[in-house]
């Protein structure tokens, strides 16, 4: 086992961390996919109000590649589809009744998997509707099917603030754990690196194998797959690997040993503003109120479909996201002014700033809320995001490149070893209050159009 | 607290929305409301949904108290030296009590010349800080809301700063009119027109004083600039003194160190009870800033610990190859070079300027390192300026880019190699 020590970054103090207890959410009512959650994809509907669908049954296809399905985590009536503008589809809502049913998928025998053609295991994926938890860099997108990875990257840990502890929440699931990693191996023939803190590396992950272990140690971003890959195997021109969750893994893996498709997740419901902060099995899709005892969530209250650096806010009442593992609940804050918010010193404010206050950086159990802290102002660059960033990357110069829509400098600069989740903590940390991650998307983005 | 925020919401109902009576000036009065209250907005839905609680407003106000014991510091000796100034001219016989004319807040206060103290060093001080500071901020500021306005951007925060340092490295002397002059074409010609704070080349306050300096020689050199009166010209009729660094600018001088000795101990030097511009006498005063930029990581240790070992490097290497007869500031011991001038103040407050200087962290040591080099090479080897911190900064802060350049290039070749390896 190799271990990376990650010294530049900022581990975000904030109260609300979830107890290390598990119990099982009460079945929803009512459960919904949403496109959404899958940036990047064009939605074609497959399903009609009232059909009866069953679990792994496909709801909607990528119109961009059909080949990928998105499939139903509940066995019941669709009991409405929901259309925005120009008729977009925003989500398909299904009343599952009392039991499952689970839809044949494409199942095979998992010993054969070194004689299986890859491109049929890639279909059966695809077909199960369990493509769409393989992720890639660059870009950060749904993988593609046509390419092969150099790697695939397997994350067993999380450093994001009040996130999810991906080893407590694979906990007793180590064979489908090795399923999954069984299966991810027959994708490449390059390898498949599963990352962890350290002590879990030892502990939870192992007897694991067919997977290299590698263990980060430091603050935030330690725990990011862009650092993990430019640690261990960073790519070159045209190269690309494959990520997912420890958890992801896992349900890749029950796919595998059973032929259903895994309708359940683990959740860290986190943050000062939730009712009972711990993990949560639930099904996929269902409404934010199970996981908040059974309360909507209060008025004045964020609810963050994933982590305070990197989900996006769910409008309430709402739903859990597709890739969610943390749903986060703090203040709003918008009726919150401070006198002299810029003049006085701060001893329980979140800060990598020293003119804050000099011992900001250690401080802990902070309250915080969604405000800003200060108005948008031209980039005046006082050296925070670079000190918050251990990739060999200027984002500076970066940002600078994007904004002047010069996409052949921003490659040079690296702009294709990040997504937004790796610049989250310079947007957190500026003074200026830029939003990075939207920069570095739509350099991304112009990327993508290009090729 | 409750009267203020009620007022303040009375005040947002009259410019802020759109259509409102005074829409048109929101960004004046939104400077005005964000000054008592920080904004209430919060994070948008994608993204980091927390932030820090760091502004812009606060990290130049961290400069600004920085720069608050320089400031007392020219308060202070800047009456000092009036009256040491008038009181040499009385013992030599040259003035006399009865003739001392006072200024308008000594009137005001009814203070003489006779014996004077703290209270008259500090009268005088503020006499002559006070408006140098308000016409600074006055005509800085007036200048930077109306293109905030023009432009319908919230009104930035970086000629804070600017407008204090302004006053600092001036002499106490130099009448009001020419400082308005350079503060607008520093704003207007320096910054506004490259798109304002964050935008600009060169150092606001640095640029005034190139300008004030080229444009009103007078006003800005020589040997009667540095202690402030009360006649017309703001001086002392026939009083007159050489800076540290002009003291030794001779040729002649071929032991400059005794030569300086002659004139200033070297606790005067480093204390500050020597003449020169308003702010950057006391070096210990400048210490203090420093350390509280440092502290706060405000400030780039880089570039000052850079230009520092440039300064004291280069003056130790010329030394090593001084032709015989070579005098002058050449022959000042390395490290007294840190003592006379405005090096150091220079260094700390003004070279540090984050969108002046390099952005790399690599730029910003040969940043700072160039000019301490820049600084020797003026003082020493030119005939005509016995300083040259102001050159030197606004020679690196053109080549601050330039810098960046060859960081940034080299940062691409690293990524290129690895890349290759693959």
């Amino acid at each position: 086992m190799i271990t990376h020590q990650v010294k530049r970054g900022f581990d975000l103090g904030v109260a609300g961390a979830p107890a290390r207890q598990m119990v099982d959410a009460p079945e929803p009512v009512v459960v919904a996919v949403r496109p959404g959650d899958f940036p990047g994809i064009k939605a074609r509907l497959l399903v009609q109000e009232g059909q009866t669908v069953r679990t792994g049954d496909p709801l909607f296809l990528d119109k961009l590649a059909p080949e990928t399905k998105f499939c139903s985590p509940a066995t019941g009536k669709v009991s409405s589809v929901v259309l925005g503008e120009r008729r977009a589809l925003l989500r398909v809502e299904i009343t599952p009744g009392a039991n499952d049913t689970f839809a044949p998928l494409p199942h095979f025998d998992l010993r054969n998997l070194s004689s299986l053609p890859r491109a049929e295991l890639v279909g059966a994926l695809l077909q199960s509707g369990l493509w769409p938890l393989i992720r890639q860099r660059p870009i950060g997108r749904i993988a593609g099917e046509d390419v092969e990875p150099v790697a695939i990257f397997v994350n067993g840990m999380d450093t994001e603030p009040l996130a999810a502890d991906p080893a407590f929440a694979v906990h007793g699931r180590g064979d489908d754990l090795q399923a999954g990693i069984d299966v991810l191996r027959a994708l490449t023939r390059g390898k498949v690196y599963l990352t962890a803190r350290a002590g879990d590396a030892q502990r939870e992950f192992a007897s694991l194998h067919g997977a290299e272990v590698h263990a980060f140690d430091g603050p935030h971003p330690a725990g990011l797959v862009g650092t993990h890959i430019a640690a261990i195997r960073p790519l070159g021109l045209h190269e690309c690997a494959w990520y997912l969750k420890a958890q992801e893994c896992v349900a890749i893996g029950e796919w595998a040993r059973t032929g259903r498709y895994p309708c359940k997740r683990v959740v860290a419901v986190a943050g000062s503003a939730a009712a009972e902060r711990r993990y949560v099995r639930v099904r996929q899709g269902a409404p934010l109120s199970v996981l908040n005892a059974g309360k909507a969530p209060g008025q004045g209250v964020r609810v963050v479909n994933g982590t305070l650096l990197t989900g996006s806010v769910e409008p309430n009442p709402g739903f859990l996201g597709y890739y969610a593992a943390t749903v986060t609940m703090i203040d709003e804050g918008a009726d919150r002014r401070d006198l002299f918010g810029w003049a006085l010193p701060q001893p329980r404010r979140l800060s990598f700033h020293r003119s804050v206050w000099p011992f900001a950086r250690t401080a802990s159990g902070l309250e915080v809320d969604a405000r800003m802290h200060g108005g948008h102002r031209p980039i005046v660059n006082l050296g925070s995001w670079e000190a918050v960033t251990p990739l060999d990357i200027l984002p500076t110069f970066l940002v600078r490149a994007i904004q002047a829509n010069d996409l052949d400098e921003a490659l040079k600069l690296g702009l294709l070893e990040v997504t937004e989740e790796d610049v989250a903590l310079c947007t957190v940390v500026d003074p200026c209050k830029t939003d990075v991650g939207a920069i570095i998307r739509k350099g991304l983005d112009l990327y993508a159009k290009e090729i | 607290m409750k009267f203020l925020r009620n007022g303040v919401e009375k005040l947002r109902k009259l410019y802020h929305a759109p259509g409102s009576r005074f829409h048109k000036l929101w960004p004046a009065f939104d400077a005005f409301e964000t000054f008592l209250f920080a904004p209430s907005h919060t994070a948008p839905k994608h993204g980091p949904h927390v932030r820090d609680y760091v502004d812009l407003k606060r990290a130049m106000n961290t400069v600004i108290i920085a720069m608050l014991p320089c400031l007392l510091w020219a308060i202070w000796n800047t009456g000092q030296q009036h009256f040491l100034a008038w009181q040499g001219l009385v013992d030599a016989g040259k003035a006399t009590h009865d003739a001392y004319v006072a200024g308008w807040l000594q009137s005001l206060l009814g203070m003489d010349s006779v014996s004077p103290g703290a209270p008259e060093y500090v009268a005088f001080g503020l006499q002559r800080m006070l408006p140098l500071l308000i016409v600074s901020y006055g005509v800085g500021l007036g200048i930077e809301v109306v293109f905030s306005i023009l432009r319908k951007e919230e009104v930035s925060e970086g000629y804070l700063v600017s407008g204090m340092l302004i006053a600092l490295i001036v002499p106490a002397s130099i009448p009001l009119w020419q400082l308005a002059f350079g503060v607008a074409f520093a704003v207007v010609l320096g910054k506004e027109v490259f798109g304002g704070t964050g935008m600009n080349v060169f150092n606001p306050a640095m640029l005034v004083r190139a300008f004030l300096f080229f444009a009103f020689a007078a006003q800005m050199s020589g040997d009667a600039v540095w202690v402030a009166g009360n006649n017309a010209s703001h001086l002392i009729d026939g009083f007159s003194s050489p800076t540290p660094l002009a003291i030794v600018k001779s040729n002649e001088v071929l032991d400059a160190t005794a030569e300086l000795a002659k004139h200033h101990s070297t606790a005067d030097l480093f204390f500050g009870n020597v003449s020169g511009s308003a702010g950057e006498m006391s070096k210990f005063c400048v210490l203090l800033g420093a350390a509280w930029l440092l502290l706060s990581g405000i400030g780039s240790w880089r570039t000052m610990l850079g230009g520092v070992l440039g300064l004291v490097g280069s003056a130790f290497l010329l030394q090593l190859f001084l032709p015989a007869g070579f005098g002058g500031p050449a022959t000042l011991m390395p490290f007294e070079h840190l003592l006379v001038g405005g090096f150091l103040f220079g260094i700390v407050f003004m070279a540090t300027d984050p969108v002046s200087s390099p952005e790399t962290v690599t730029g910003q040591w040969i940043y700072g390192a160039l000019i301490g080099f820049v600084t020797i090479l003026v003082r020493t080897v030119n005939p005509a300026y016995p300083e040259g911190t102001m050159l030197s900064i606004l020679l690196l802060n053109a080549f601050a880019p330039t810098i960046d350049h060859f960081v940034v290039a080299a940062n691409i070749r690293r990524r290129k190699v690895r890349l290759e390896r693959q």
